[in-house]
C-alpha cells in the first residue's frame, strides 16, 4: 500500500514538474510588473454633428497594458492632424495623458505658385479618471456658427477585463480593432508600447576617482527631471564647493540590436551661493544615445572647474525603472 | 560545403582557381567525404592520362621554330588578309566610312536645333531676372487646390480655421 501510494506521488511530481518545464520563462521582475499591469482599453471614435444630427465617421479599439501609447492621423485634401498620446497609469484609477497635436493647414499659393501652409503645434497633459473621457476637435470649437457641421474625436478609456497574459503564459500582445473605417482612410489610429518609466544614474569623476554621485528612478520619457549629484569625502574642495546638478530627459526608447537604446538630452549646471540655488550651466543642451544599463562618457574638463586643471568626467546610465518591461 | 556544392566546384578545385575560403572548405569536405575524395581522384586519374596521352605526340622541331618564327606583325598581315578575301574591301577614307546620315535627315535637324535655339533666346528676353531676395512678402493668393491630393476625403466642411483643442468631459 505504501508503495502504491509513493509511486503515485513520484508520477504526479514528475507530471508537475514537466507541466513547469512546459511553460516559457521570464525573469522574476517581467513576470511580476507584467501580470501587476492592468490592460487599458481605448476607444477612438469620430463623429460629424450637425446641430442634433450625429454621425459616426470612424471608430477604432486599442487595448494594451499600461503605457499603450496611440496616433491619430487625419489626413485631408487640405488638411493634417497629427494627434499622439503618451499614456500612463499614474494610480489603479487615473491616467496622466500627454498629448502633442500638429496640425497643418493648406493656406493658398505664393506668387512663386509654392504651396503655403499654417502650421501649429500645442502640448497637453491632462489627468483622466477612467469615468471620463477625452474630446478632439480637430477643427477648434464651433462658435461661428452653431448649426455648422463639426468634427468630434472621442476617446474613451476603460480597464479591460482581459488579462495581461494568455493562457499559454506568453504576454497578451497589444490589439488594435477597426471596427469603422474612416470615410476614403482619412482617419487612422496607430498604437504601440515601449517603456515609458527610467531610472538614471550620473556620476561625476574626479581624475579617475568618483566624488558625486545622483540617482533617480522616477523618470517618464519625454519629462524633464533634475538629478542632483552629492559629492563624497573623496571630492577635492573646489568640487564639493560647486556640485554638480543636471536636467535630464529621456526622449525616446530605441529598439536596437544587439540591445535597447535610450536617447537623452540635459543641460549641466554647478550650483553656486551659499543655499547652493544659484545655477550656472556649462553645458547647455547636451545629448546623447547609449545601450540600456550601460554608461554614457562625457569629458567635462574644459567646462567644470578648469583652472583646476583636473580631469572631470561625467557617467550617465539608463536603466529601465522597476517593474517596467520592454515588448 | 556539401556533396552537391563540392561537384559543382571539383574541376576549379582542381585546376587550384578557387579562392582561399572556397578551397579550404572543399578540402574539408574532402576530409570527411568519402565518395568525393574518389571522384577528386578519378579526375585527376583522367587528367594525368590526358597529359600523357598528349604529350606522348611531340610537333615536329621544325614546326615548332617555323611557328615561333612567325612574328606578331606577320601574324596580323595574315589575319586582315584572310578577312578580306572574304569581302570587297572598301576604299573611302575612313571619316566618310563613319557618316551615314543622307542629306535630307540632316537639313531637318539643322533647322530643329536654330528653331530650339531661337525659342530659347526668346524665352529668356521675356521673362526678366526676378529678385532673389523680396523685401516684403507678397500675399497669398487665396486656396484653390492644395498641391497634392492627399486623400479623397475633404474635412473642409468642418474647417472654419479653427485651432484644434483637447478637453475632457465626463462620460
Amino acid at each position: 500500500m505504501r508503495t502504491r501510494t509513493g509511486a503515485v506521488f513520484i508520477v504526479l511530481a514528475l507530471s508537475a514538474a514537466l507541466t513547469r518545464a512546459d511553460r516559457p520563462t521570464y525573469p522574476a521582475a517581467a513576470t511580476r510588473s507584467a501580470a501587476e499591469q492592468p490592460r487599458i482599453r481605448y476607444n477612438v471614435a469620430a463623429f460629424e454633428e450637425e446641430s442634433a444630427r450625429r454621425e459616426l465617421l470612424s471608430e477604432t479599439m486599442v487595448e494594451g497594458p499600461a503605457g499603450t501609447d496611440f496616433e491619430i492621423k487625419l489626413r485631408g485634401a487640405r488638411f493634417q492632424l497629427h494627434a499622439r498620446f503618451l499614456n500612463d497609469l499614474i494610480s489603479p484609477g487615473a491616467l496622466k495623458v500627454r498629448a502633442e497635436i500638429k496640425t497643418r493647414r493648406f493656406y493658398g499659393q505664393s506668387e512663386r505658385g509654392l504651396p503655403l501652409y499654417e502650421e501649429d503645434e500645442q502640448k497637453q497633459t491632462l489627468q483622466l479618471g477612467f469615468d471620463e473621457k477625452m474630446v478632439l476637435l480637430p477643427f477648434g470649437r464651433n462658435n461661428r456658427d452653431a448649426e455648422a457641421d463639426q468634427l468630434k474625436i472621442e476617446i474613451t478609456p476603460t480597464l479591460s477585463d482581459q488579462s495581461a497574459r494568455l493562457a499559454s503564459g506568453m504576454k497578451r500582445p497589444l490589439e488594435i480593432k477597426i471596427l469603422k473605417a474612416g470615410p476614403g482612410n482619412s482617419i487612422t489610429v496607430e498604437a504601440s508600447k515601449s517603456p515609458h518609466r527610467f531610472a538614471v544614474e550620473a556620476a561625476l569623476f574626479e581624475d579617475g576617482r568618483e566624488v558625486a554621485r545622483g540617482s533617480s528612478d522616477d523618470f517618464l520619457v519625454e519629462e524633464p527631471r533634475e538629478i542632483r549629484l552629492e559629492p563624497n569625502e573623496r571630492a577635492s574642495a573646489e568640487a564639493a564647493a560647486n556640485p554638480l546638478a543636471m536636467s535630464l530627459s529621456v526622449d525616446q526608447y530605441l529598439e536596437r540590436r544587439p540591445a535597447d537604446q535610450a536617447a537623452v538630452s540635459f543641460d549641466v549646471y554647478s550650483l553656486g551661493g551659499s543655499q547652493k540655488t544659484q545655477r550656472e550651466t556649462f553645458a547647455p543642451q547636451w545629448a546623447g544615445i547609449g545601450q540600456i544599463n550601460s554608461t554614457m562618457s562625457y569629458d567635462i574638463s574644459d567646462r567644470y572647474l578648469k583652472s583646476s586643471g583636473r580631469r572631470y568626467e561625467l557617467r550617465l546610465s539608463v536603466k529601465l525603472a522597476p517593474g517596467e518591461f520592454a515588448e | 560545403m556539401d556533396c552537391k556544392e563540392f561537384r559543382e566546384v571539383l574541376d576549379l578545385y582542381a585546376d587550384g582557381e578557387l579562392s582561399p575560403d572556397a578551397a579550404s572548405a572543399a578540402r574539408l569536405h574532402l576530409a570527411e567525404c568519402a565518395p568525393c575524395r574518389a571522384a577528386e581522384r578519378e579526375l585527376l586519374r583522367l587528367r594525368g592520362a590526358l597529359k600523357l596521352a598528349v604529350s606522348r605526340h611531340e610537333p615536329p622541331p621544325q614546326l615548332v621554330s617555323a611557328v615561333r618564327g612567325i612574328s606578331r606583325h606577320w601574324w596580323r598581315r595574315l589575319m586582315c588578309d584572310a578577312g578580306a578575301r572574304d569581302e570587297p574591301r572598301d576604299a573611302r577614307p575612313f571619316w566618310r566610312k563613319r557618316i551615314a546620315l543622307p542629306a535630307p535627315v540632316f537639313a531637318l535637324l539643322l533647322v530643329a536645333l536654330v528653331g530650339f535655339g531661337l525659342l530659347s533666346a526668346r524665352l529668356r528676353t521675356a521673362q526678366p531676372p526676378r529678385p532673389a531676395v523680396r523685401s516684403e512678402p507678397a500675399p497669398p493668393t487665396p486656396a484653390t487646390s492644395p498641391p497634392r491630393d492627399a486623400s479623397s476625403f475633404d474635412f473642409a466642411r468642418f474647417d472654419q480655421g479653427g485651432r484644434a483643442s483637447l478637453y475632457k468631459e465626463r462620460r
